[in-house]
């Protein structure tokens, strides 16, 4: 797939809108603005912007991706949902998408294509592709479910029950793995006895592949190819790897469990930095472009922030609503 | 006036215990650079300066132990 100018520098500020995100989570929380337990993105915005540029492509196309965007997927939250109301659920306001009160991991919009998801994280594959089957059942041809997991929560049984299901009823469903080689405290190797995890496809006779997920072209490419064959009657499978900088949450003192010299190389494993100096040798870009583009999504995501941050805040009854903890889902 | 408040970071809302302070009442501080240190039975982390100005008062001492949102420093 050649890409246009336009779609790479899409891509720029994507990328850019994902480190931002970031970035500034980790300020909101580390002031008291956001309540903790946040996954931070660090180190996978190549495979946040790639997975916007195929949900803004999408949608360009007339299909609509229902998904529920796992722990460090902030960036395409918000592009699915649209800022502010994510901002504004974040911060815990009445204007936020679920009424303030569904914290990050259960925002649900189906009307916007965010499914809903349960606490523990594999069987919600099940329920993706139960949504899935339902709409192969309806007709709906323009729609697709990715059911978006890291590699821990590929290790659980639901998910191959959740992979054979969708296999059998060829329901439209692209199975993503974000490998980022931590399950919380346990790495890739002590928890699966393949080095690639796009392998568990085939037990289900489907399509598995593994992509560099630092590369958001590469990611975007994969995730056009993937929908297709998945709305085709092909569900299938596709691995991203990439690297988790951080903890597994905010406060999660890694130091403990893990290796993390390579903090000190930051630099060329960058993706926001590698993806910059890809479009920098093309002449896309100038070296400055990187600043005043991060600069410029930082504004806006600040000022999401910053107007939700005195919208009121539900009442305990309205907190204590199970139909606002699911926005109207069920 | 910026209040210094303790941030919730872990999914239990566990009391935190302060681990080091890297700068004293009194001194200039930056923001984005290391202020205090906290820990819990499950974390620790290092927290950055929310705003540049004088650190003007410290309400918990290395040691002592403050829960979610309780008031830790003041920066004017």
């Amino acid at each position: 797939m050649n890409l246009s100018n336009e779609q790479l520098l899409e891509i720029y500020e994507y990328i850019n809108y994902a480190r931002c995100m970031g970035e500034r989570l980790e300020y909101f929380i580390k002031t008291g603005k956001i309540l903790g337990a946040i996954h931070l993105p660090k180190g996978q915005e190549g495979l946040q912007a790639g997975l916007i540029m195929t949900l803004m492509d999408a949608r360009k196309n007339g299909i609509k991706i229902n998904t529920n965007p796992h722990t460090r997927d902030q960036a395409l939250m918000s592009k699915l949902i649209g800022l502010q109301p994510y901002a504004d659920e974040m911060l815990c306001k009445t204007s936020g998408i679920n009424g303030g009160t569904s914290g990050e991991y259960h925002m649900t919009c189906v009307e916007k294509g965010f499914l809903p998801a349960q606490g523990v994280l594999g069987p919600v594959w099940g329920q993706n592709a139960g949504y899935a089957w339902a709409l192969k059942d309806q007709g709906k041809t323009n729609e697709v479910v990715w059911g978006i997991y890291g590699d821990g929560a590929s290790s659980r049984g639901d998910a191959w029950e959740a992979m054979n299901i969708a296999a059998l009823f060829k329901v439209p469903m692209v199975f993503i793995v974000v490998n980022n080689g931590w399950a919380m405290a346990n790495p890739v190797e002590k928890e699966a006895p393949v080095q690639d995890l796009s392998l568990r496809a085939q037990g289900s006779g489907m399509r598995g592949i593994t992509v560099d997920g630092n590369d958001p072209i590469a990611v975007f490419e994969a995730m056009v190819e993937a929908n297709k064959l998945a709305m085709g009657g092909e569900p299938n499978l596709v691995e991203f790897k990439v690297t988790r900088w951080g903890g597994h949450f905010l406060g999660d003192n890694q130091e403990v469990y893990r290796d993390t010299s390579f903090l000190k190389h930051l630099d060329e494993i960058d993706p926001v930095l590698n993806y910059h100096k890809k479009l920098l040798a093309m002449g896309l870009v100038k070296q400055e472009d990187l600043q005043r583009v991060h600069d410029e999504q930082d504004a806006i995501i600040l000022k999401a922030y910053e107007d939700g941050m005195n919208k009121p805040a539900p009442t305990v009854a309205e907190i204590c609503d199970p139909n606002k903890v699911y926005g109207g889902a069920y | 006036m910026t209040q210094v408040i303790v941030p919730t970071l872990g999914q239990t809302n566990l009391d935190v215990t302060i681990e080091k302070w890297f700068k004293n009442v009194g001194d200039t501080v930056k923001e984005g650079e290391p202020l205090y240190e906290l820990s819990s039975e499950k974390l620790t982390q290092e927290i950055e300066a929310p705003v540049s100005g004088t650190l003007t008062k410290i309400y918990k001492q290395v040691g002592e132990t403050a829960a979610n949102g309780d008031l830790l420093a003041e920066i004017e």
